[in-house]
């Protein structure tokens, strides 16, 4: 075309910012098209389902009518926001709520790992697959039975606890009545139902590991547990870490049924949470906005915690959530 | 990052506001029923109704729709039910159909609470609208007007049908092995005192027992209500109907009284060391296998253990103890419980709002009666005089209501108990003539709270309630010596109970103000 | 066969693993006992893991209930359903966020982070399952809980451990994101998709709260449903109780466990199957090779 050349010689400043723009957008577009329509069904899924949902949050503000609807009923504001925080129970329900997810996390995150490992040090493949099998069994077994064993092995006429203790001469004690043990006998209960299914993580992490770098420390001469430290915790330590921050925002976050089923007054000190809190006071009250407003407060603490830890999780390792 | 901005925010808004709209469904006419079938009324060959309803249901009789019930209540009243049963926990259905609108003509529901609830914010009928169209309740209300008055909430309306006679079988009683304590020549006690002697006795020649057992961990807030009533007082804000005012148990001199008596049972090993956190199966272990002689429990457990024990042991008796007073001079008594908190309910949306009433008021008629307890004659009952017996087939009540329908959710609302009497054991027909003898002169006032009051019952109410269960447990197992008694009061009437006492004043006195005639 | 070494290693291991055993399996033995003995022994507790009085009543009574085999049915749909929709979801949404080099990553990790600690509600989720026609259908079980955060963020580590130059020599035979994650990805990563499979089998395999909220038909319900209103009722803990006192049926552990062995045995019966791909090196061969 006659004007070719001319457009050769248009000054660089004609290609103003919006033009710019448009060829940055292109290119980032064409690149990552691809990967944006595999991750199109999952965004989906969230916004459909997680976040068109989140409308419901505006009923912490208001006196939730059922029947009238969300948008009809009465706006109330930090009503029920102020209800909980004035509530003089109010800091030892976080404690013990904090508390317990504290010992949880730092009692039972490790010992899925634990086990992973010695379960990886197996030769014998049978055994392996046997223990691995029953170990997870407890996971099915629900809280409510769960918790009515619990109460049933400790008890002080005839639980099997006492009846081994009563073996070595210890009088017999009366495990769910005092306060003090009450942490210690949940999160056991929690690592005995859930550490056989929490090492399938582990366990799959593991099958990444190059079987040949346990062939260099062999010949290095590293002994087993050498092998374990320099081998094996590194190489699932992608797994280990994302674990731990996911755990961390789950902290406070402690199923509302077990602890009720396991709780009785005497050990209301430390047994006593904010959820079981909640629903004791949701059955006198039957108002969903209180629990709703309570449920936001302990989110917004969570996602504090998460954040912190992913944090210090950047910071300190290649590892981390975002 | 503004790429995100304008990409995903404007993605989020537009779903939220179709959700939001769609969701808060103005009588979304495009949804068909949640229930499966469209349509409410069907007006089935001739004269016959069918409405939709969504009732309890119980495993132990699941609901079957080819119960002969079913075709009897058609018979009489020309009414068919297309029932829905939960498919998780009664108040969850009841939720979410209340929430998406698509309510059926009748709910079961559980409590009063919940109607009242449902009823203030719109979802139910008033019912005292309708009594012109309901002359059987009327002349019901008539003769039942303490139970109908129950049924009513805090602004006098009637949102659930009121019921009468089921209740029975919810009463608590005293139980005691009665082949023991003969064999060890012991007295039936009448008093706490001779309750604690017994006990002891019982502890010497069985030391491995705890005579005493009853599964407090389970069932806490019932047993706090035996053992106070046995002294006089109450386990919350009570009613003396002597006095004539509302009162706080739990700061009583008889309650004070009574904690010392437990507390004792405690210490000498009388009750297991473990009673607080006792669940069913340890008390029902230590029950049948002699490790306990005396509980307390709902009055069906005698058939309950005899039957289950005395096929490999015939001498186990369980039989009624009257309840032992705990003041000196002092009346025996059991807690009033023989009342039934459920009923139906007619939603507000019903398009059969006339007939349903009509089909409901069936319920409160002779025949009603006759046939929600007995069921037809010929078929299941028959009458040897002025009596009324079932046919041999039906020889336990569980059997009688899994092959029937009968007294099951939605088909019953006043009820004839000897239908069940006649159907118990020797030991248990014996239990409840005796069990009526140690009412209480009235039922507690259950007075329905308005909105601001509930707030206060369960934000105070249970910060009283919680001290009240931590320090009876302190007491009891010596954690808290009895001598900090006084303290104790201070701190719990600090915790508000002048305000608690005042609330369940206000919403009583409403209650005595209301009248119940029909509008 | 390695020479048999005696080391402390293995005897403390050993011992360890043994009492793990011991610990799991005793309670499951005992409710198995249970499960399958006669009344009388049950409620003078005297069972340990042997069966007392051995009967079936139990089985006979949870299994002959008419509507067990739907339920049974249903289940399976569900579980297969919904556990092949989950992976494809998830899969394809956490390759993605595994890419470093995808723009967004961070905010949409952010965002479906955000989701494990807010929720709209019981109600408000309802009301839109309920807005999209999804109540009282197949569909209404399997789409809700299409992803799952936890496994999204499981499956990202797993895939973000898949090496570079995999990613690259697909690019060098012409392969987009797509045909590298389909025909590169994919295949090496079994144990990954084993274990996610698993967890979304097993978690829709026990998933009462969707029946719950959105379904109605009785003959749409699961095993679950069925199973946990048989131990339910009577139960008076929990606060399930809709009618008090005399008129609920004490249900029997029997029963209870009964109902446990009934849920519980045909997850276990999958695992072998998964087992398999939980060898050592599964996925390294594939540089080298």
């Amino acid at each position: 075309m006659a004007d070719a050349g001319l457009m050769q010689d248009k000054p660089r400043r004609q290609l103003n910012h919006s033009s710019r723009r448009k060829v940055r957008m292109t290119r980032i577009w064409n690149k990552n098209k691809a990967l944006w329509l595999l991750f199109l069904p999952c965004l989906l899924y969230y916004l459909i389902f997680r976040y068109a949902p989140m409308f419901g949050l505006v009923i912490t503000f208001k006196d939730y009518n059922l029947f009238k609807g969300i948008w009809a009923s009465d706006w109330v504001g930090l009503k029920y926001y102020r209800m909980f925080l004035e509530n003089p129970d109010f800091w030892p329900l976080m404690k013990n709520t904090f508390l317990l997810g504290l010992y949880k996390l730092v009692f039972g995150f490790p010992a899925p790992i634990l086990l992973a490992i010695l379960l990886n040090e197996v030769r014998k493949a049978a055994f392996k697959r046997f223990v691995q099998t029953v170990s997870y069994l407890p996971h099915f077994i629900s809280n409510v039975i769960v918790a009515s064993m619990v109460i049933m092995f400790l008890s002080p006429t005839g639980g099997l606890i006492n009846n081994l203790l009563a073996w070595i001469g210890v009088g017999p004690i009366n495990f769910m009545n005092e306060p003090g043990l009450f942490r210690g006998i949940y999160v056991l209960s929690e690592i005995w139902q859930h550490i056989g299914w929490e090492t399938i993580i582990y366990l799959a992490a593991l099958t990444a590991i190059d079987p040949q770098l346990y062939e260099a420390a062999e010949m290095d001469g590293a002994s087993r547990l050498r092998k374990i430290w320099h081998v094996t915790l590194p190489g699932i330590s992608p797994a280990i870490v994302i674990t731990l921050i996911l755990n961390i925002g789950k902290v406070l976050e402690i199923g509302f049924e077990k602890v009720f089923l396991m709780q009785n007054p005497a050990i209301y000190d430390t047994a006593d949470i904010i959820s079981t809190y909640v629903y004791r006071v949701g059955m006198v009250q039957g108002n969903f906005s209180y629990g709703a407003s309570i449920d936001l407060f302990m989110g917004v603490i969570s996602l504090i915690f998460i954040y912190t830890a992913n944090l210090l999780s950047r910071r300190l390792s290649e590892t981390s959530l975002w | 990052m503004a790429k995100w901005k304008s990409v995903i925010l404007p993605l989020l808004i537009a779903v939220t506001m179709v959700a939001g709209c769609s969701g808060n469904g103005n009588g979304s006419s495009s949804q068909t029923d949640a229930q499966g079938e469209n349509g409410v009324t069907k007006n089935s060959t001739g004269t016959g109704k069918t409405f939709t309803a969504l009732l309890d249901n119980n495993a132990t009789f699941p609901y079957s729709k080819s119960w002969p019930v079913w075709d009897w209540l058609k018979e009489k009243t020309g009414v068919t039910l297309e029932v829905q049963t939960p498919s998780g926990k009664l108040e969850e259905s009841l939720n979410l159909a209340i929430a998406s609108k698509t309510l059926p003509d009748l709910m079961y529901m559980p409590n009063r609470k919940e109607s009242n609830k449902f009823g203030q914010q719109g979802a139910l009928v008033d019912l005292m609208e309708h009594m012109d169209n309901m002359p059987n309740l009327q002349a019901w209300m008539k003769q039942y007007p303490e139970e109908a008055k129950a049924a009513l909430s805090a602004d006098g309306k009637m949102y659930m049908f009121p019921n009468q006679g089921f209740g029975e079988t919810n009463r608590m009683i005293w139980m005691y092995r009665k082949d023991v304590f003969d064999k060890e020549g012991i007295q039936v006690p009448t008093t706490y005192e001779e309750l604690h002697a017994a006990l002891k006795k019982l502890k010497e020649k069985y030391p491995d027992s705890y005579p005493l057992s009853i599964r407090y961990g389970q069932i806490p807030d019932e047993m706090n209500a035996n053992m106070t009533v046995n002294y006089g007082t109450g386990e919350g804000a009570y009613y003396d109907f002597d006095q004539k005012e509302w009162r706080y148990g739990p700061t009583e001199d008889n309650y004070k009284t009574m904690v010392g008596m437990w507390k004792s049972f405690y210490d000498e090993g009388l009750v297991p060391p473990d009673f607080l956190s006792l669940q069913t199966k340890q008390w029902q272990d230590m029950v049948s296998t002699g490790k306990s002689f005396v509980t307390i429990d709902y009055i069906s457990r005698i058939d309950f253990f005899n039957n289950a024990m005395q096929p490999e042991n015939p001498e186990f008796n369980m039989q009624f103890m009257a309840p032992p007073a705990g003041i000196s001079g002092g009346k025996q008594l059991n807690p009033y419980f023989h009342y039934m908190e459920g009923g139906l309910t007619v939603a507000s949306t019903s398009k059969n709002i006339d007939d349903v009433m009509k089909y409901m008021d069936f319920f409160y008629s002779e025949e009603g009666r006759t046939l929600s307890s007995w069921g037809i004659e010929g078929e299941t009952y028959v009458k040897e005089g002025d009596a009324i017996k079932f046919k041999p087939e039906y020889n336990d009540v569980i059997e009688m209501r899994k092959q029937t329908g009968l007294q099951t959710s939605g088909t019953y609302t006043w009820i004839d108990f000897n239908a069940h009497l006649s159907l118990f054991s020797d030991a248990l027909k014996h239990a409840y003539e005796e069990a009526v003898k140690y009412d209480p002169s009235a039922m507690q006032p259950r007075p329905a709270f308005t909105e601001g009051e509930n707030e206060i019952i369960s934000i105070t109410g249970q910060a009283i309630k919680k001290h009240r269960d931590e320090s009876f447990a302190k007491f009891v197992t010596g954690s808290r010596s009895l001598a900090d008694w006084e303290k104790y009061v201070e701190e719990i009437n600090n915790l508000g109970v002048d305000q608690l006492l005042s609330t369940y004043k206000e919403a009583y006195d409403r209650v005595l103000n209301i009248q119940l005639s029909a509008k | 066969m390695k020479s048999l070494r005696f080391s402390w290693f293995n005897l403390v291991a050993s011992l360890i693993l043994l009492l793990v055993v011991m610990v799991t399996l005793y309670p499951f033995l005992h409710m198995l006992a249970v499960s399958l003995s006669s009344n009388v022994n049950v409620i003078q507790n005297n069972i340990s893991f042997w069966p007392k009085g051995f009967n079936l009543s139990m089985y006979k009574l949870v299994l002959g209930d008419p509507q067990i085999w739907t339920a049974y049915r249903n289940t399976i749909i569900y579980t297969v359903l919904g556990t092949l929709i989950s992976l494809v979801v998830t899969s394809t949404g956490a390759y993605a966020l595994s890419r470093k080099d995808m723009a967004l990553r961070n905010s949409f990790t952010v965002l479906i982070v955000i989701t494990m600690f807010f929720s709209g509600g019981m109600i408000p989720t309802f009301l839109v399952v309920r807005s999209l026609n999804l109540v009282d259908t197949v569909w209404g079980m399997v789409l809700p809980g299409a992803v799952s955060t936890w496994n999204l963020i499981l499956m990202r580590t797993f895939f973000s451990g898949i090496p570079k130059e995999l990613e690259e020599s697909g690019r060098m035979d012409g392969l987009n994101d797509i045909g590298i994650f389909i025909r590169i990805v994919v295949p090496l990563s079994k144990a990954s998709f084993a274990t996610i499979a698993l967890f979304y089998a097993v978690g829709m395999w026990n998933n009462f709260i969707f029946p719950l909220l959105y379904l109605r038909s009785p003959d749409l319900f699961p095993l679950q449903v069925l199973l946990r209103n048989l131990v339910l009722a009577g139960s008076a803990s929990s606060g399930d109780v809709t009618s008090i006192g005399g008129d609920n049926m004490v249900v029997e552990e029997s029963l209870k466990y009964a109902t446990i062995m009934v849920s519980t045995l045909p997850i276990l019966v999958i695992y072998p199957f998964v087992q398999k791909y939980f060898v050592k090196g599964a996925m390294v061969g594939a540089v080298k090779g």
